[in-house]
């Protein structure tokens, strides 16, 4: 039996919790597709845009607006993107904050203080956090620790060290100000920066992997069902450990790109992005794909949040009215999703009565 | 036949239901205003232009760099050595560098300083009091924290006669702190250093934007005192204030500022009560084609700040020195220890500056803005 049997049997398996078997082969594709369940976030999306259009009609609905949206929530959207492949695979990475903040200072310093030159320092950040990866696999895999403690701790000490070795102190220099270092995440090309194109890219390829090979159905078959992906001899340990190492890369190239828009080493550069990441990683997984965490859907997360914030900055609000609207976007869109896992079951039980 | 409807209905009520909870955050939202506008359009002539002609003299008076520690006043009398003070760190970097400090100040007079880690937490900050108090030093130093958190330690410590010394904090002088550097009285500078750097290089035509960090209490004065000389100095000009929540820092206060600045294109000047509030902005500001529209000044320079006024894209910053403050406190426990007043100590006027890429001294944030600082001190102290 292959591995994508189980694959199959366990992605077979997610549907008939979260979609609605019946009346899910009598609608038409392109109406499940648009429907509200699929795509609820689009639609208050929308809603919101059409509000903040009305409410600050100069400013909001301009090219401007767009890219500043696009720009200013390029590093966010991508440290979210860490944190798919991993929870696909129900492994929790909590370091990944603190594994941004490391390969960010990491090539400050390389870049800055000891003149090996830009793609050495990428290259070195990018080493550090694939050691970051590696560690955390191995403290989730090899010690069997569970993932959410695991990288708590290794958090910790990854927080630990980077006060160690900067004194909780910014790493700066010319050299991170100027081209080629500042090119990283300032670049314009028609308005919008390179890390809009990273986030795009990056998001293309972890939709790739998650929906277009073996490996993706492994993964989700993984997260949905360890035990029986093990039965049918998917190499789960395997794909746990390298989910996390790729959350770790991914954040280190968060840290890199951060660092370069920012034109410093910040110690704490990563710790405000960790609850934002998972509210648009599990925001993201009630869209596009009924429950399952996915690329494009933590994208538009990030983008619906990210509008939110820059709608009610154009309009002048208090500095409290951005947590309001995250907390309240956040109500609304798992109460869609934990409706439509509950609907089915009514109409089933509709169904059956009426039979 | 009966799932279509079912479906429209659900459909219907979640959208209404996201409808209403979308609008009511928004209309509560809109509830509040997140800026304050003041000040008059109208230019004053003659008393517009000496307001300005005042804020050339004093901005041009706080770029000097000052050569004088602020005590005068020698000792003059033998320091005991052996001495064990206690330092509690916030736990942010400006505390650690004043733990350095601290150190290097107190190994001149023979001293140690046990360090004392908080995680920022109440419950850690009282623990690391408590450790104070059980630890017996010859005194007590912190920066940052408000009585309230500590006023049981502080009542023992009193009781055990040991010195408390603060600084940076919300509070006054007395009921067990023996002195407070920093304190609201003492940010005045600030307020002058931003209000006369922004009058004078507008000519009296500017309108502001005030970045402001409401939770750090601290920071409450140095907006007093920036609004009083601004409205003095600069009578023709407008300001505005925005203020950003302490949870926004590094992550989306450039998104804040520049939707600011786009909402309100006739902003010519940005003031941050903290420098770290501008980390990021600048590019930011140019992505959204703004870099040549506004100039800043922050409070409080670091190291990013230097470095934007260096590379020309930030224009000045009022910098405070965290290497000079321990050495003050050090002043105050020796003339405590051999059983002088402090008056000096408490009378002390920290050396504050204006920078901007003229005067830039040190693009690191720890240079000190006395620079023969030591010297100075150990003069004082007949360590010389």
């Amino acid at each position: 039996m292959s591995t994508d049997t189980a694959a199959a049997h366990a992605s077979a398996s997610e549907r008939h919790v979260v979609t609605r078997p019946r009346a899910a082969r009598r609608t038409p594709q392109w109406r499940r597709a648009l429907s509200f369940g699929n795509i609820g976030a689009v639609y208050v999306w929308l809603l919101i845009i059409l509000a903040f259009t009305v409410w600050v009609p100069g400013t909001f609905a301009t090219r401007t607006t767009f890219e500043q949206i696009l720009n200013n929530n390029a590093v966010t959207g991508l440290i979210a993107l860490s944190v798919v492949i991993p929870l696909a695979a129900r492994v929790f990475d909590l370091s990944v904050a603190f594994t941004m903040t490391l390969s960010g200072v990491t090539v400050a310093h390389f870049a800055a203080q000891t003149g090996v030159g830009v793609a050495p320092a990428v290259g070195i950040a990018l080493g550090v956090a694939l050691l970051i990866g590696v560690l955390n696999g191995f403290v989730v895999v090899g010690l069997g620790v569970d993932s959410f403690i695991a990288t708590l701790a290794t958090g910790s000490l990854i927080k630990a060290f980077i006060t160690m070795v900067t004194n909780d102190q910014s790493i700066t220099g010319v050299q991170l100000l100027r081209p080629p270092f500042s090119s990283i995440a300032q670049t314009d090309v028609a308005g919008l920066t390179l890390p809009v194109l990273y986030l795009l890219v990056t998001a293309g390829a972890i939709w790739f992997v998650l929906e277009r090979t073996a490996t993706g159905r492994r993964l989700y078959a993984t997260g949905f069902n360890p035990d029986a992906a093990r039965l049918q001899r998917v190499a789960t340990d395997r794909l746990r450990f390298l989910s996390l190492i790729t959350s770790a890369l991914l954040a280190g190239v968060a840290g890199i790109v951060f660092t370069s828009a920012i034109g410093s080493g910040s110690p704490t550069a990563g710790d405000p992005y960790l609850l934002a990441a998972y509210a648009a990683a599990f925001l993201g997984a009630t869209q596009l794909r009924g429950g399952r965490f996915n690329a494009w859907g933590t994208v538009i997360a990030v983008l619906l949040l990210g509008t939110g914030t820059t709608g009610l900055s154009l309009a002048s609000t208090p500095q409290w009215s951005t947590s309001v609207f995250t907390g309240i976007v956040l109500i609304v869109a798992l109460a869609v999703t934990s409706g439509r896992v509950r609907v089915p079951q009514r109409m089933r039980r509709r169904a059956v009565a009426t039979d | 036949m009966t799932s279509t409807p079912t479906r429209w209905s659900r459909a219907v009520r979640a959208a209404i239901v996201t409808a209403l909870l979308a609008v009511s955050a928004l209309a509560l939202a809109a509830c509040g205003g997140n800026s304050a506008s003041s000040g008059s359009s109208s230019s004053t002539g003659s008393a517009g232009s000496a307001g300005v002609s005042a804020a050339d003299k004093v901005a041009a008076q706080w770029a000097q760099r000052p050569t004088r520690i602020p005590v005068t006043q020698p000792i003059g009398k033998p320091i005991p050595s052996g001495k064990r003070i206690d330092f509690i760190n916030c736990g942010v970097t400006s505390c650690t560098i004043l733990y350095k400090n601290l150190v290097a100040a107190a190994k001149s007079v023979g001293w140690t300083v046990r360090q004392i880690n908080t995680a920022g937490t109440p419950e850690s900050v009282q623990a690391a009091w408590k450790q104070a108090v059980n630890d017996r030093p010859d005194a007590v130093i912190a920066s940052g924290f408000p009585r309230a958190v500590f006023a049981q330690q502080l009542k023992q410590l009193q009781a055990l006669k040991i010195p408390v010394l603060e600084s940076s904090t919300d509070d006054v002088e007395g009921n067990g702190i023996d002195l407070i550097l920093n304190g609201p009285k003492d940010l005045r500078p600030s307020g002058q250093i931003l209000a006369s750097w922004i009058a004078k290089d507008s000519g009296g035509k500017a309108n502001t934007l005030y970045v402001d960090l409401p939770s750090f209490g601290i920071l409450k004065p140095v907006r007093q005192f920036f609004q009083q000389y601004y409205a003095q100095w600069c009578k023709g000009c407008k300001s505005q204030t925005v203020d950003i929540p302490v949870t926004a820092i590094g992550k989306d206060v450039p998104d804040r500022v520049v939707s600011y600045l786009r909402a309100h294109p006739d902003i010519n000047y940005v003031a941050y009560s903290l420098g770290v509030l501008n980390v990021g902005v600048p590019a930011a500001l140019r992505q959204a084609g703004l870099a040549n529209k506004v100039k800043t000044i922050v409070t409080v320079g670091d190291a990013e700040n230097y470095q934007y006024i260096a590379s020309g894209q930030s224009q000045a910053a009022m910098a405070f020195s965290n290497v000079e403050t321990p050495w003050v406190w050090v002043d105050a426990l020796a003339r405590t220890f051999t059983g002088q007043s402090i008056a000096v100590d408490r009378k002390a006027q920290l050396p504050f500056m204006l920078i901007t890429k003229n005067n830039l001294i040190s693009t690191s944030s720890e240079f000190p803005i006395v620079a023969s600082y030591q010297q100075q001190w150990k003069t004082l102290w007949g360590k010389g």
